[in-house]
């Protein structure tokens, strides 16, 4: 996983993609794929994908719906 | 000859007039001393036309049809010895009725046909002319329009001078060997108009000269061009026209294509592939370093996140086998076509070493050489056209100026010598002047006189009955009041030595030399006066 360091640049982070899958999700919820294919050109292969969206789990920003499969931002208010 | 014209409504003093009897040489209609008008002069005239086969009686006297209805003209032609009597309706004056000697209908015949009747025992045989073609320009009777003066060969004001000349050259049998000619002209001529039209509607190119040295400076050009892609790609491309060339470029082409589309699957695939392969161990370090960024977050549980992370993966998973095995079936399809592609390429026995963009401007140099080519043939085949239109019109306009010299010169040889026993040889004759096909004047040169151009007008008229099969003159009182009292005795004269009919109308015989006096009187078929006396014994145009 990689955090922005004196290897790596914080646009090259894990971190710096966050705004991109979250500005998705706020405009509503999405099955994973569809995601995937919204975003993939920017966070990369599926490995940093799945990286990029388990930390935003950990931090609570997302949530994941088992039923609906459906993958959805954890709104502030 | 027409020897006799009956008619039912022929009326004189209140009876029914007795058949007028026609003879050889002159006939005369002779109306009054006092010069009545609209007794029946001219319309007699007109009947004796009708009884020709003409159909103006119908059409022009209209006054008569109208005052005395429908009725029929009876009339009798006489040849070698025999009569034939006839039978004609004005109402139905399209057939004429062939009689017995009472005039009792037998058979009816078309007039077209009647008038070939006539044709035949008149023994005319010339080709190219119909009977009324012959007679009609020759019946001057006012009402008709023939008695322009100045225009004696036109049948009709509308006429051409073109149309009136070429009757003229029919009757003296001087226009068979041009028609053969103006025929073929007017084929040719047919041929290179249909081609110029061709060219305006763009079925066929049109270009100019200068635009024909451009194209051949371009050929020559392309064709060195073409030259050197043959030196390059040795000699397999030789022989392959602009279509062969370019239905394999556009296989290349598709080729291309097909490859590309493979190619590019082949890597989504891969990157498939790749994408299955993911599954880092997480560890919860990786986690705990994001407190660094975000501190103060209460993290998952890392169970909660395996959890998370696991769930998503099986989805994925699953998802990207489908898109594996949909890239899998259409990267077989890609290569597929490209077998039959190549295929296609191998069987046209081309190899496929040439490149397409080669097979391309190979083609597309080919094809503009085709084009200017054809561009070049039209011009050609139209200049070819034009000039052989030319050429047979130029022969066509010698011929004619041959045969209508000596038309000219015969009539007006003939007038001369017509015009000399009516003056005493002291006066100009009338001059027949063909300029070209197109274009007559006829005049008595230094002389512009009415008199003169009337008498100008009968002495062309005998002239040409006296050198053609013209069975027949009518001259109408309208020509005739004109002439001075001299040269209408000698017209007179004229007339009755004729072995031909000729049929006129005149007024007060009284007024006129004693010679015309005994001559009229001679020849005199019918007098009318207004008293009762008129043609259908009444007049109709009094209050």
């Amino acid at each position: 996983m990689r955090f922005p360091n004196k290897i790596n640049r914080f646009n090259e982070s894990v971190i710096s993609k966050f705004s991109v899958v979250l500005s998705v999700l706020e405009q509503g919820e999405m099955t994973v794929l569809e995601l995937y294919n919204t975003v993939n050109e920017s966070t990369g292969d599926v490995g940093d994908f799945l990286e990029i969206l388990d930390c935003l789990y950990a931090l609570g920003q997302i949530e994941y719906n088992a039923e609906t499969r459906l993958l959805h931002y954890v709104s502030r208010n | 000859m027409l020897v006799e014209i009956r008619c039912d409504e022929f009326i004189s003093y209140g009876k029914k007039r007795p058949p007028i009897e026609l003879h050889p040489g002159l006939n005369t209609v002779l109306g009054s001393e006092t010069g009545s008008n609209s007794i029946g002069k001219s319309t007699f005239l007109m009947i004796v036309d009708f009884a020709f086969g003409g159909d103006d009686y119908v059409l022009k006297s209209t006054d008569v049809q109208t005052q005395v209805g429908a009725h029929i003209i009876q009339f009798a032609f006489e040849f070698n010895g025999e009569r034939y009597f006839f039978s004609r309706e004005t109402i139905n004056h399209t057939f004429v009725y062939r009689c017995d000697a009472d005039y009792n209908p037998m058979s009816e015949m078309k007039i077209d046909d009647f008038r070939n009747f006539l044709l035949e025992h008149y023994e005319i045989d010339l080709p190219l002319i119909s009977f009324r073609g012959i007679v009609g320009r020759h019946f001057r009777i006012y009402g008709r329009e023939n008695l322009d003066e100045k225009k004696p060969l036109h049948n009709a004001k509308q006429e051409t001078d073109k149309a009136a000349i070429t009757s003229l050259m029919k009757l003296f049998d001087k226009y068979a060997s041009v028609d053969s000619l103006e025929k073929a002209y007017k084929k040719r001529k047919n041929e290179k108009d249909a081609y110029n039209k061709a060219q305006v509607f763009h079925f066929i190119p049109k270009i100019n000269k200068r635009e024909l040295m451009q194209n051949e400076r371009r050929i020559s050009e392309l064709k060195a061009e073409l030259a050197v892609i043959q030196e390059v790609s040795g000699d397999q491309i030789m022989g392959l026209d602009s279509e062969q060339a370019q239905v394999i470029a556009d296989l290349k082409q598709k080729l291309t294509n097909a490859k590309r589309q493979r190619s590019r699957l082949t890597s989504q695939l891969r990157a498939i592939e790749n994408d299955l392969q993911f599954d880092n161990p997480r560890l919860e370090s990786n986690f705990q370093e994001l407190l660094r960024f975000f501190p103060g977050t209460n993290l998952k549980r890392i169970e909660d996140i395996e959890q998370f992370h696991h769930q998503l993966a099986t989805v994925l998973n699953s998802e990207f086998e489908e898109a594996k095995q949909r890239l899998a079936s259409l990267i077989s399809l890609a290569a597929e076509e490209i077998a039959d592609l190549e295929q296609e390429i191998k069987s046209s026995g081309l190899t496929p070493k040439i490149s397409r963009s080669i097979l391309e401007d190979y083609s597309a140099k080919k094809g503009e050489i085709r084009i200017l080519e054809k561009e070049n043939e039209a011009y050609i085949k139209k200049e070819e056209l034009k000039e052989i239109a030319k050429s047979m019109e130029d022969r066509l306009n010698a011929l004619m100026e041959e045969q209508i010299g000596f038309l000219q010169s015969m009539i007006n040889v003939k007038m001369d010598r017509i015009n000399d026993y009516v003056y005493s040889g002291e006066k100009k004759p009338p001059v027949l002047t063909i300029k070209k096909p197109n274009s007559y004047t006829f005049l008595t040169p230094d002389d512009t006189g009415t008199g003169t151009s009337y008498k100008g007008l009968v002495v062309f008229d005998l002239s040409v009955m006296q050198l053609t099969v013209l069975p027949a003159l009518v001259h109408d009182s309208v020509i005739l009041k004109q002439i001075g009292d001299e040269p209408l005795e000698k017209i007179m004269e004229l007339y009755n030595q004729s072995s031909k009919q000729v049929f006129i109308a005149l007024d007060k015989k009284g007024s006129y030399p004693e010679r015309t006096q005994i001559l009229l009187e001679q020849s005199m078929v019918l007098h009318l006066t207004d008293d009762g006396n008129e043609l259908f014994g009444r007049s109709w145009n009094t209050k």
